[in-house]
């Protein structure tokens, strides 16, 4: 409490005249598949953000027995972990807390942050500390933030990362749905489908040989009732990263052309047209569109096609009239 | 009480009309009924049978048969099975999809047929049943030989 209150007031210390006309905001922050609204303001502003690190125990794979359960390592207790949104020009101020309880310290490495680590450098924050930075958006675009904390590897592995967007100082054009999907790998010690609580198997990621490869932090996240939504006619922009560790994804939407692609997630230059499947790799992200003209269900997958059976499959729901012109059965 | 019990199923499912599989057999299981009678079961069982069994795992698994006929019989056997075949995502949009709900029901509905077609009294009248499958597939050289 004393050292949240002290870097509350450390921050209000130090704030930079530059910054002191403009608007401060708190972030909207939400979990996948669910995107903030876009933001409206034309005008630069300070956003601030809070980020917790926990560890969490949930379920990385429902069974129709027990599931398999696993001890994630998130930020704000879930992987992956908010979408942050923010425009360019931006300054984002990051609070970062890691509770007494934590074994471990942690940091935050945002690819979207100009100078050493994306942030990580000075954000840094041991057990029982609360550290708080600033960074300005210098460019739009889709990223990628993880713990970056040593040994990065297992921070990453176990499920500290998220996207961030920083809009372009006119906005993205509009749609009607929005999405935040991100692919990543588990390895554990114990079989795909072990009924129990999985643990983290070191040796697996070294070898990149995963046991999971799913989307939104468990096998199965985007089917049934959790399978995306959407309806005829409306247009669909996905907010796709992909944290690795290890494997890059080959996105890819069974039944539909990505009208546009903002390929790697920059935004600045042209999109891509009519494309199938797009590249991602880890630490990387892909900013895809299309309209939904046929209803049905639309499968998303990592079209490296085996890694269906490890989790890499969600659904999208399109509801609506038939569209006979586009798509019918003759005989 | 055993092979009598299994050949009034088998009779019963042929009484009923059930057209064969109609897929090259792959396997041994593919030769067998692909239907059985399931009208002393629990009304549980009778409706997994007919609601999911039938129109879900039969389209997923390369018809009925294979699952009727197939040699798993424990519950874990079974319940490695159902995951497996549930984690196969509906990749072209036209399979059905086979809910953890459904899953589950049919998990439990496969584990008590086996127990009361393949084991206690069936259990030799099962291992003859399944023994002539085998010796059938191998004799039609159906994919290779069989063990």
């Amino acid at each position: 409490m004393k050292s949240t209150l002290a870097a509350v007031l450390l921050a209000a210390v130090s704030f930079p005249a530059a910054l002191r006309a403009e608007p401060v905001e708190n972030a909207v922050l939400t979990t996948a598949p669910n995107v903030p609204p876009a933001i409206a303001r034309r005008t630069p502003a300070v956003v601030r953000v809070e980020l917790e690190t926990k560890e969490v125990v949930g379920n990385l794979m429902e069974s129709i027995g027990e599931p398999t359960q696993y001890r994630f390592w998130t930020f704000n207790g879930s992987t992956p972990g908010p979408f942050l949104r923010v425009r360019e020009g931006d300054t984002l101020e990051i609070t970062l807390k890691n509770p007494v309880t934590s074994g471990m310290a942690h940091n935050i490495d945002l690819h979207a942050v100009t100078g050493p680590g994306g942030g990580a450098a000075i954000t840094l924050t041991k057990p029982g500390e609360t550290r708080t930075a600033r960074f300005k958006m210098l460019a739009p675009g889709l990223f990628v933030y993880h713990c970056a904390a040593p040994p990065v590897t297992d921070h990453i592995a176990n499920g500290m990362y998220g996207l961030i967007l920083v809009e372009p100082k006119e906005g993205l054009p509009k749609v009607d749905k929005e999405f935040y999907v991100m692919q990543s790998e588990f390895y554990t010690k114990e079989e795909l489908g072990f009924e129990g609580l999985a643990t983290y198997d070191p040796k697996k990621a070294s070898a990149e040989d995963p046991t999971y490869i799913v989307f939104n932090g468990k096998h199965g996240s985007l089917m049934e009732e959790g399978a995306l939504q959407a309806k005829v006619g409306e247009r669909v922009r996905i907010y796709f990263g992909n944290a690795g560790p290890n494997k890059t994804s080959s996105f890819h939407i069974i039944g539909t052309i990505f009208d546009k692609v903002y390929r790697e997630g920059a935004i600045g230059a042209e999109p891509a047209r009519n494309v199938q499947t797009t590249v991602v790799p880890p630490g990387g992200a892909a900013i895809v569109e299309f309209d939904l003209k046929v209803p049905g269900n639309y499968t998303l997958v990592d079209h490296a096609i085996f890694r269906l059976e490890k989790g890499a499959a969600g659904l999208l729901h399109a509801e609506g009239p038939e569209a006979p012109e586009i798509y019918e059965t003759v005989k | 009480m055993s092979g009598l019990v299994l050949g009034v199923l088998l009779a019963a499912a042929a009484a009923a009309g059930v057209p064969p599989a109609k897929a090259p057999p792959e396997f041994p299981e593919d030769l067998g009924p692909a239907a059985i009678d399931v009208s002393s079961y629990p009304a549980e069982y009778q409706k997994t049978y007919k609601d999911v069994f039938l129109p879900l795992y039969g389209f997923l698994r390369g018809g009925p048969a294979r699952a009727l006929n197939s040699p798993l019989i424990t519950s874990d056997e079974w319940r490695r099975e159902v995951m497996r075949v549930k984690n196969r995502p509906p990749c072209c949009g036209a399979c059905p999809i086979l809910s953890l709900a459904d899953a589950r029901a049919l998990w439990r509905f496969l584990a008590y047929d086996s127990q009361v077609r393949k084991t206690g009294p069936n259990a030799a009248s099962w291992a003859e049943h399944y023994r002539r499958l085998t010796e059938r597939f191998n004799a039609e050289s159906h994919g290779g030989s069989h063990p």
